[in-house]
């Protein structure tokens, strides 16, 4: 499951971030590894939510989510919405 | 009667800012100013120079090119979120300031950058019901003036401007059936107002969530794109351009993508470089940049206009024979 949710987080990032080439670990850090910007990072979690089906309130916008192992875990709990 | 759109005219204020001021000013890099936000320069109103300034110095340069429109029009809609005053309407104020005989019916518009499709459907149907010759759409902004002159994610956006759209019944483009759309749960993402909430309190500011509109845009804006290319029995292959508000080079560039066009789809309009985000007059603008090319017959467009409220209003506008411009 985890690794599932790995290579669509992985196509998500080849999507928003060309530029970032090689795989996606999970200790990486989606803005300091990866190097999404600000407006990146929007792009990036707008389509994480349309693929994985869930909602990402601005309260859990933490540091914490930014780290790819973090957010397979946070995908994998998060509710599905239609 | 079939109306449309006969000409469209647009003013930009003379006082400027660069995407080099900017970078420097907000701590941004250039190339993001550039890149990613979409932005070259901004232009700025004067202390004193309001939205019935701008509007009236766009509509002279519509009637510079034929003098007889300020005796033959009939209406003059102002679309405006930074009205002069909260009262009089500001289309009162142009109606003095160019001088129009008192026949001429005058009322504001309160909408943001979905405004001109709004209003370019209500002034058509304010024509056709009374069966007046011609109006003026006016859309006119003064965003410089709402924004916290220390918020730097609105002061590298925004950009002061007017247009005025001739609506007529000689138009050169004639619109299809519009969509229209609001989510009012939302209205909260773009605001103006004091920084406690409060409706009543002073200062007041523009407050932007950006990642809300940017979510809105992205999910919402496709999905009407679609309902409206369905309402016109049409498909997006037998679009020739595709015009969407200007909201940022990245907003444009996301939307596209979401709605499958290739990255270099020579159909997609990006005027935001050389204007910033005007608000309710980018449509305009960017299709009066485009005009020769657009108005050319059997030429479709669509055009899109979406943000305060959070709202959004979709047509397809189609150039016939006859060229007034």
């Amino acid at each position: 499951m985890a690794e599932e949710i790995l290579k669509k987080i992985e196509k998500i990032v080849n999507e928003v971030q060309p530029d970032f080439s090689g795989d996606l670990k999970p200790e990486m850090n989606l803005r300091k590894d990866v190097g999404l910007d600000s407006l990146d990072v929007m792009s990036f979690f707008l389509e994480l939510e349309t693929e994985f089906k869930i909602k990402i309130p601005d309260s859990d916008f933490t540091e914490n989510i930014f780290v790819v192992r973090n957010l397979i875990e946070y995908v994998e709990k998060a509710p599905r919405v239609s | 009667m079939n109306y449309g759109i006969e000409a469209i005219e647009y003013y930009l204020p003379e006082g400027e800012t660069s995407s080099a001021e900017l970078a420097h000013k907000f701590g941004f890099d250039q190339s993001f100013i550039e890149g990613k936000v979409g932005v070259k320069k901004l232009f700025l109103a004067a202390p004193e120079e309001f939205s019935s300034d701008l509007a009236t110095k766009a509509v002279e340069k519509l009637f510079a090119k034929d003098p007889t429109l300020r005796e033959t029009v009939d209406a003059v809609v102002v679309c405006t979120q930074t009205p002069d005053y909260p009262l009089p309407h500001t289309s009162a104020i142009v109606h003095q300031k160019l001088k129009l005989p008192s026949r001429v019916a005058c009322f504001d518009v309160s909408l943001g950058c979905s405004g001109w499709v709004y209003g370019l459907s209500i002034l058509q149907g304010f024509l056709r019901e009374n069966q007046l010759s011609r109006g003026l759409l006016i859309t006119s902004e003064t965003y410089s003036k709402m924004i916290d002159p220390r918020d730097r994610d609105t002061k590298v956006l925004f950009s002061d401007a007017a247009a005025v759209t001739l609506v007529g019944r000689n138009g050169v483009l004639k619109s299809g059936r519009f969509t229209f759309g609001t989510n009012g749960n939302l209205h909260e993402h773009l605001i103006y107002r004091a920084k406690t909430g409060s409706a009543s309190q002073e200062p007041r500011f523009l407050e932007m969530n950006g990642r809300g509109i940017f979510e809105f845009v992205g999910t919402e804006i496709p999905k009407d794109v679609q309902a409206c290319l369905e309402a016109n029995e049409t498909h997006l292959d037998a679009i020739n351009f595709i015009v969407f508000h200007q909201a940022s080079s990245f907003m444009l560039e996301t939307v596209a993508r979401r709605m499958r066009l290739k990255a270099d789809d020579k159909r997609f309009v990006k005027v935001i470089d050389r204007f910033g985000n005007t608000v309710s007059s980018s449509i305009p603008i960017a299709l009066r940049s485009l005009w020769d090319t657009i108005s050319s017959p059997n030429t479709k467009i669509l055009v899109s206009g979406f943000g305060v409220g959070l709202s959004w209003a979709s047509t397809i506008l189609e150039s016939s024979l006859e060229r007034n411009q």
